[in-house]
């Protein structure tokens, strides 16, 4: 045999000295791609790649390291980083370790531009929700709330970063403001799909807190369109709108399901409809206000083709008040209607218990009627 | 790819949580990890899922804090993977699963003459020390260089130069 370590380096495309072919490598890929989120789009890049803020990372890195600020990194290089780190992104308030994942969020926001931080908060509100879902899980109603106060927090230091950012007429604003609308819209998505059955005044706060940030970020996109047009600023705001847009009819056509469902309700049950303080009418003029609003909305859309964004927006707002107002209303009609329903059906229990103690007469007479 | 490159890709990894600059990343390791973790494991169904294990908690980390090195991480993410693949299985490598692994991978072979002698050379390497054929297999057929090979394993260049130099000895001792 000729020299081992000569025959050793031949064999590094062999498949049995562990190479594997591009195929295989391509599939993996795509799977770890998938499994990291990541979209066949062309990322919004928040700042330019290779320059500013890739020196300033550097050389904070550089004054840092001889510093070591922090609890976090002590416990990094004294216990052993990867699994103390790891360990401490999962931790949850009240755990030994979840100091150590506030203070490592606190040195990514010190070390972070402007722009970043204002993403950051975002992330760190993405945080506070899992925590306050895993929270609720345990039992842990009460801390499950103060932590959807710090969330609210977050959400109002992202919006307030976005400000500060157009203050200092940076020119990714408007990009930031982009990633940031999306970023709200996901966590509005996230607080939705925690909710329960019953609506706390905790995550009304919360809805509140993303709502009002969101309206910051399209009044900054909507000023900043009119201060200076752009394809791009006009681009972001035609997304906003349209995420909006489909946000509206999607519980316009939830809430116009929910009156169908009382109404039906309503015919099939006359005792019922006789019961309850309100009567189809009431459903039928409910559900006009929902499907009024689509000429207004219709306005909207025109207004954005002409770049109205302003009062394309204004209206939007207008028409979630009137949505709000209604699901407000039949939310009552539906707590009603089931008090009601409990109501009817306990009836007769009632009556034959005493029907079998009782000496009425007309009692025994109603129970045995055809 | 150059430390720089690297650098600035594991940059934005952690900043933006680029997935298409830690893609860059994953077509630049795939290889060696999958190797290293290959002459560690007795089936490829298992070398795969580790190394794609390896890649997603190598993403989890370069997204939750700043990381230096990305072959470091992933190598050491590599060992502590097999080490908890075989703590979980309660299996060691023995000699008769390596002859057994060593006969159907030889299937594959098509050149038989230079195939043999190269699956020859697999199986006794596979017989060497851990120690050594972890260093061969880096040094050798993932090219790196000694320092990379020493952050790597977390050990001193010097150690992985004598290191090298005894597993170099040891296979030439095998081979004749």
């Amino acid at each position: 045999m000729s020299d081992p370590i000569a025959q050793l380096k031949a064999l590094q495309n062999d498949r049995q000295a562990g190479w594997a072919a591009v195929e295989a490598r391509e599939k993996g890929k795509a799977q770890l791609m998938e499994a990291i989120g990541h979209q066949e789009v062309e990322p919004v890049e928040v700042v330019a790649p290779g320059v500013a803020a890739y020196t300033r990372w550097v050389l904070t890195d550089f004054i840092s390291k001889p510093l070591a600020a922090g609890a976090a990194v002590f416990v990094l290089l004294a216990g052993g980083w990867m699994t103390t780190v790891s360990a401490a992104s999962n931790s949850l308030p009240g755990e030994t370790l979840y100091n150590i994942k506030l203070v490592t969020e606190q040195t990514k926001l010190t070390f972070a531009s402007n722009e970043n931080k204002t993403l950051l908060h975002t992330e760190f509100a993405q945080r506070r929700l899992d925590e306050a879902t895993a929270l609720t899980q345990n039992g842990d109603a009460e801390l499950a709330q103060s932590v959807m106060v710090e969330f609210a927090k977050q959400v109002e230091m992202a919006s307030d970063g976005l400000r500060e950012l157009q203050s200092e007429g940076s020119k990714d604003t408007v990009k930031v403001a982009t990633i940031l609308d999306q970023e709200i819209e996901k966590l509005n998505s996230s607080i939705q799909v925690m909710s329960t059955n019953e609506v706390d005044e905790t995550e009304t706060e919360a809805i509140e807190a993303t709502k009002a940030a969101s309206n910051d970020v399209v009044n900054i996109m909507v000023e900043s369109h009119e201060a200076q047009s752009s394809d791009q600023v006009t681009e972001g705001l035609e997304v906003t709108f349209r995420g909006e847009y489909n946000e509206i009819n999607a519980r316009k056509t939830y809430l116009l399901g929910r009156i169908e469902v009382l109404r039906s309700a309503l015919s099939a049950n006359p005792e019922l409809a006789t019961a309850v303080g309100f009567t189809d009418v009431t459903l039928v003029k409910r559900a006009n206000i929902v499907t009024n609003t689509a000429a207004r909305v219709s306005e909207a859309l025109d207004l954005t083709a002409g770049g109205g964004f302003r009062a394309a927006f204004e209206i939007l707002r207008d028409i979630d008040d009137i949505l709000a107002t209604s699901e407000d209303r039949v939310a009552q009609l539906e707590i009603e209607v089931t008090s009601t329903l409990a109501e009817l059906n306990s009836a007769p229990a009632v009556e034959d218990t005493s029907t079998t103690e009782s000496t009425s007469d007309s009692k025994i007479v109603d129970h045995e009627g055809p | 790819m150059t430390m720089r490159r690297q650098k600035f890709l594991l940059f934005r990894v952690y900043q933006f949580r680029d997935t298409q600059a830690y893609g860059e990343i994953y077509d630049v390791f795939y290889a060696k990890i999958r190797r290293y973790i290959f002459f560690k494991l007795p089936s490829e169904e298992e070398v795969d899922e580790l190394t794609a294990e390896v890649f997603l908690r190598g993403w989890e980390f370069a997204t939750a804090s700043k990381v230096e090195n990305a072959s470091a991480l992933f190598y050491r993410i590599a060992r502590n993977l097999i080490a908890d693949f075989y703590r979980q299985r309660r299996e060691t490598l023995s000699l008769e699963e390596n002859q057994i692994e060593f006969e159907s991978k030889e299937k594959l072979a098509e050149n038989v003459a230079s195939k043999l002698e190269s699956a020859e050379l697999i199986k006794q390497l596979k017989r060497l020390k851990d120690e050594y054929r972890e260093v061969l297999v880096m040094k050798y057929l993932n090219e790196m260089t000694t320092s990379e090979i020493a952050t790597a394993l977390d050990k001193s260049a010097n150690n992985v130069r004598v290191t090298l130099h005894r597993a170099k000895k040891a296979l030439r001792e095998i081979s004749k």
